[in-house]
């Protein structure tokens, strides 16, 4: 019996010996540095890059083993180094900044009255009245030649000439498609 | 090119006039096309190309003809400036958009630019006229005048 204990006493201090030897020796190849080899040359993640900030000196082994693994790095390393404003901007700034020359409004010089009308217009575009009235004596003039030519696809191979209440068609309009509005000329329609 | 096949445009365009065009753009590049389909129908109706052209881009076959006999010899003497593109003021909708006006010149419709007459019975311009006519009379009095002093 006192054998056995004997026995199994050396056996369990052989077995801490032995795990001790190999802890120093695990120990001294760490402050060496010669057991790198293992782990990959290449591996970036943000919380490795600069280990001073965050210590991570027991994270370093199973930060390791992920690594190694191939999983993508976490947002929750990543979000310690993203944009953020460090102080409120003042109000004095702000306002500087929404009212700049850029963002504010531009003042058009290139509005003038129209001459026939007197409305404003732009310089480089038809008065908006005067091509109303255009527009309308136009659909007028095309609903009568529609209800001329009774129906779609009848377009004759010749001129128009339009002419209001009271006008006889002149020399010029021989042989051109008459085109009869029984409504007075307009006075600006010359 | 799509305006080929907006046909209803096409239409408007031959029947003489005016387009409502979407955008100021699209307008210059109908406004090219418009050109060189009178350039090509003014080569004759017996000329192939000129007929394959101009039965590609209308739609409307009725309105072949009418571009051969009626535009064609409207433009015979002009080798360019068939057309008038006007700028719209933008689109009251919600999308303001850049309007323009094209048409043919000479065109039955009324026109998009007012033609600007000069009356000489209105009052101002007889009152005008009266002033140059005095101013011209000071003018020759005192020069007569001068002359006569020197002299």
């Amino acid at each position: 019996m006192q054998r056995s204990n004997n026995m199994l006493s050396l056996a369990g201090l052989v077995l801490n010996l032995r795990q001790s030897l190999l802890r120093i020796e695990s120990r001294l190849l760490q402050a060496a540095g010669l057991d790198r080899h293992l782990t990959p040359a290449l591996v970036v993640n943000g919380s490795h890059v600069l280990p001073q900030l965050v210590p991570q000196l027991e994270e370093e082994m199973p930060e390791g083993d992920q690594q190694r693994a191939d999983q993508p790095p976490d947002l929750l390393d990543s979000i310690f180094w993203m944009a953020a404003p460090k102080k409120r901007r003042t109000i004095e700034v702000n306002r500087t900044r929404r009212r700049s020359d850029s963002k504010l409004l531009k003042v058009k010089t290139n509005i003038e009255p129209c001459l026939e009308c007197g409305h404003l217009k732009q310089k480089h575009t038809l008065c908006s009245f005067c091509y109303e009235k255009v527009r309308k004596e136009t659909g007028k003039i095309r609903a009568q030649i529609n209800a001329m030519e009774g129906g779609p696809l009848r377009a004759p191979a010749t001129d128009t000439v339009v002419l209001y209440e009271g006008e006889v068609p002149q020399e010029q309009d021989k042989g051109k498609r008459i085109v009869e509005l029984t409504r007075k000329r307009p006075a600006w329609f010359s | 090119m799509a305006a080929r096949f907006s046909c209803k445009i096409w239409q408007h365009c031959l029947v003489g006039t005016s387009v409502h065009n979407f955008h100021f753009q699209v307008g210059h590049t109908w406004r090219r096309t418009k050109v060189k389909l009178i350039e090509y129908a003014k080569k004759g109706d017996t000329d192939e190309k000129a007929m394959k052209m101009a039965s590609f881009w209308l739609t409307e076959k009725d309105l072949v003809p009418k571009l051969f006999k009626v535009l064609a010899p409207r433009f015979e003497t002009q080798t360019d400036g068939f057309t008038r593109l006007a700028q719209l003021p933008r689109r009251e909708n919600l999308d303001k958009a850049k309007m323009a006006v094209l048409e043919y010149k000479g065109n039955p419709f009324p026109p998009l630019y007012p033609v600007r007459k000069v009356n000489e019975l209105t009052l101002i311009n007889q009152l005008l006229k009266a002033y140059r006519e005095e101013r011209a009379q000071q003018r020759l009095t005192s020069a007569s005048l001068v002359s006569s002093c020197v002299d």
